[in-house]
């Protein structure tokens, strides 16, 4: 309301005046006062009485005119004035969307007032640049996360997600090419290394699998002593599995050997420090590799080990050592193999020792017989040329005797050779035993026990009648002897069968059925070293003059001859037990018969023999003994000669004396050739060798006669007229 | 309880957007399949950018519900 002065009203009216000055201004005026009602136009005209211009002009009716142009004028502002308050309304609110981001804004002038119109186009243009602005801010936020969930997907594990690229929003679309491009340089990064890894993981399956085959047990430890590695050769051997002993560390790998934990052979590749104390029997390097042996005495799951053992350091490609192995080699087997192996060399030595000795032995023996022959043939001949009165008697009968002795001696060292003449027949062990007892029992002294053990069976074996007589008698003074202070000797029979690794059976004894005889004493006992030695010939630890050291050669000479088996054990100062095998027979055999020893001159004769002997001294020998007894007598120095003789003879010879081994023909041959002529003659072959006479002529035919050198003069003329007397 | 019954509540009223969808994609890792979400705004823009969030990031957006004025519960499947 305007009161006074220069109130904005009065202005307006001031400048409507001059506007309404016109009476083509004042029209309209007055037009829109019509109908006012008066209080209004009284209204208007109040308020400009102290204008200037009613005062100046003094017009009434132009005060009307003014009256009601200023009715008009106040109507007009009314109206303006409602239309400019809402349109700052709508302004107001129009900032207000702006202000909460409204993207949806849009201002509208309702009144349409001049004032704010310009307003309109400027905030409309804010709104737009706000949509816009919300808009590509809002595909922002939405395209990074999209591409958050992108990341998060690839960051999982998902390489097959891909990041959208259609973003209007330039930098989101590019980060979304970036996002598929990085993750496919990642995918192709993965790509390789799943490939690589797989190919590790192959190569790795394939050493395991090259471990695993390995025959020797072997394990595998990292830089961190933990076992990466434990192959079946291992399981086997320890029977641990390998998942209790993989990823395990601190010595976990020596339990199933030791039965705690602690060092190891692996354990010794950089240092050898403690490795002494561990009792390796044998420790040697190979450059970066260490080789070992150890033994594990028994325990609650296995028996004595010796174990080999190799260890060396395993490297990566940068020579940084990343771990060990170790393989394992159980050699028990081997080494109880070469334990038996260096016993059997040890036995075989031993064997050919005594075979070496015994054929010396046996050379010697074979060539004295030829010259003891000739002694105790001519000194038979002096001694039946003398008068029983003569003072030479006695000397050639000592000579006899002598040679006798002699000639015992060297049967005694053929025996031990295995090249004494053996008469072989069936023998029951039992009855050849009993017959002994009162002689032996009788040799035995006062503090002496003697006991025999005969078995309930029949103990029958081929064999030497005589020879096994003097097996069982020289075993007996040896042990009686070896209980100078008394004793108990013990004679044992047996029957034995073996079949199989028996672990029972003798060494190197073949499979079969046998007869045993121990004799076995409680006297002082052998001295391991000396048990090896016990069968040399002219080995004793009798004293001077006691043993002739042959006794045992003997035992050991016969048996052998019988295809038989000795064994000894003794302990000092408890006794030695000595075990004797022979082959066992179901029944009896062929018996070689023995020419009955009559008082030679008895067995005089006078049929032709031929004589084919190669040693002079023994063929001269011979002749002339047989002369001496009315033979007539053909000599021949070799087996060719004796068959000439024989052809020439015409029919006149009635025997054949024959030696085994003869230059040109053997005796064998001799006797074949004149058997094609004359078969129906007999024949006695002679020999120094029992193996002689079996290699070259077989068993020998029951009608003919063979006789050991050297020959005593009874026993061969004895044998000749046995043998032209059973033509 | 199902999963599908586990409902967390995100309350974005106050946040301009685009923050309530960046707050629900930080939110989003925490959510096992099937879980619900319950998310509360007021901004103008809240209904267009749950609903574009929801189908660009492949959510199931089960219901919104408008509270007057700019206020609305919007319900997320993941």
């Amino acid at each position: 309301m305007v009161e006074n002065g220069m109130s904005p009203s009065k202005c307006i009216i001031s400048d409507q005046y001059s506007a309404y000055s016109t009476p083509e201004l004042l029209r309209p005026l007055q037009a829109r006062c019509a109908g006012r009602p008066p209080t209004e136009l009284l209204k208007l005209y109040s308020l400009c009485l102290d204008c200037d211009l009613l005062h100046r002009h003094g017009d009434r009716a132009l005060f009307a005119q003014i009256a009601s142009r200023l009715a008009d004028c106040h109507a007009e502002t009314v109206n303006r004035r409602s239309s400019v308050k809402a349109d700052c309304e709508a302004v107001q609110q129009m900032l207000e969307l702006i202000s909460i981001g409204d993207p949806d804004a849009r201002l509208v002038l309702p009144g349409d007032s001049e004032e704010f119109r310009p307003l309109v186009p400027l905030l409309n243009q804010v709104a737009d640049f706000m949509k816009d602005l919300i808009e590509e801010s809002h595909e922002t936020a939405i395209g990074l996360c999209e591409h958050y969930e992108t990341l998060l997907l690839l960051a999982g594990g998902d390489l097959g997600v891909r990041a959208s690229i259609n973003s209007p929003v330039e930098l989101i679309a590019k980060l979304g090419e970036l996002i598929n491009s990085q993750s496919n340089t990642f995918l192709d990064v993965i790509k390789r290394q799943l490939t690589q890894e797989h190919e590790l993981q192959s190569l790795n399956q394939q050493l395991q699998s090259i471990i695993d085959f390995l025959p020797d047990a072997t394990f595998v430890i990292d830089a961190e002593q933990r076992v990466i590695a434990w192959n079946k050769a291992l399981e086997e051997m320890t029977g641990y599995a390998k998942e209790t002993v993989l990823n395990k560390g601190d010595y976990a790998y020596s339990i199933p050997f030791y039965g705690s934990r602690r060092p190891a052979l692996i354990n010794f590749i950089d240092n050898e420090e403690g490795l002494s104390k561990l009792n390796y029997k044998y420790f040697k390097r190979q450059g970066n590799s260490i080789i070992a042996e150890s033994f594990i005495p028994a325990g609650s799951k296995f028996e004595d080990r010796h174990l080999w053992i190799a260890a060396s350091p395993l490297y990566d490609l940068d020579g940084k050592k990343i771990g060990a192995i170790e393989s394992i080699r159980d050699i028990s087997d081997y080494k109880r193999i070469e334990h038996e192996k260096e016993l059997l060399r040890e036995q075989l030595c031993h064997a050919q020792k005594l075979d070496s000795i015994g054929q010396l032995a046996g050379g010697i023996a074979h060539e004295f017989n030829n010259i003891l022959a000739a002694i105790l043939g001519y000194a038979s001949l002096i001694e039946t040329r003398l008068d029983g009165g003569s003072p030479h008697l006695p000397a050639v009968r000592r000579i006899i005797s002598s040679a006798e002795k002699a000639a015992s001696l060297t049967s005694g060292m053929l025996a031990f050779s295995r090249k004494q003449n053996m008469s072989v027949k069936t023998v029951d062990l039992n009855l050849l035993i009993a017959d002994m007892m009162e002689m032996l029992c009788r040799l035995a002294g006062e503090d002496i026990s003697v006991e025999f053990n005969p078995s309930s069976q029949d103990l029958l074996l081929q064999a030497d009648h005589g020879q096994l007589q003097q097996v069982v008698l020289n075993l007996y003074n040896n042990a009686r002897d070896a209980m100078p202070n008394g004793g108990l000797l013990t004679i044992s029979t047996g029957a034995e069968t073996f079949a199989g690794q028996d672990p029972e059976a003798p060494p190197g004894i073949p499979d079969g059925s046998y007869v045993k005889l121990t004799v076995s004493d409680t006297g002082s006992g052998i001295e391991p070293e000396l048990v090896e030695r016990i069968f040399d010939p002219f080995f004793t630890t009798k004293e001077v003059g006691k043993g002739t050291g042959l006794g045992l050669s003997i035992v050991f000479g016969i048996v052998q001859q019988h295809k038989g088996h000795v064994k000894v054990i003794s302990k000092p100062g408890e006794g030695t037990v000595f075990s004797i095998w022979f082959p066992k027979v179901a029944s009896s055999r062929g018996k070689v018969a023995e020419p009955a020893i009559c008082p030679w001159r008895q067995n005089r004769g006078s049929e032709t023999i031929l004589v084919g002997e190669d040693s002079d001294d023994v063929r001269e020998m011979i002749v002339e003994l047989l002369r001496d007894v009315g033979y007539h007598i053909f000599e021949a120095r070799d087996g060719g000669e004796a068959v000439t003789i024989v052809k020439q003879s015409g029919g006149m010879i009635d025997l054949l004396l024959l030696d085994v081994i003869m230059p040109r023909m053997n005796g064998q041959e001799v006797l074949a050739a004149i058997h094609q002529i004359y078969p129906q003659i007999p024949c006695i072959f002679l020999s120094g060798y029992s193996d002689d006479l079996l290699q070259q002529m077989g068993e020998l035919p029951g009608e003919f006669v063979h006789l050991s050198k050297p020959i005593l003069p009874g026993k061969l003329v004895a044998a000749v007229r046995s043998a032209l007397d059973g033509r | 309880m199902p999963t599908s019954q586990i409902r967390r509540v995100l309350d974005a009223t106050g946040l301009k957007c685009p923050q309530p969808v960046l707050k629900l994609s930080v939110i989003s890792p925490d959510m096992k399949p099937g879980e619900l979400l319950e998310i509360i705004g007021d901004c103008p823009t809240f209904e267009k950018d749950i609903t574009a969030w929801c189908l660009r990031l492949k959510k199931t957006l089960l219901s919104m519900r408008d509270d007057g004025g700019y206020r609305k519960h919007a319900l997320i499947r993941f």
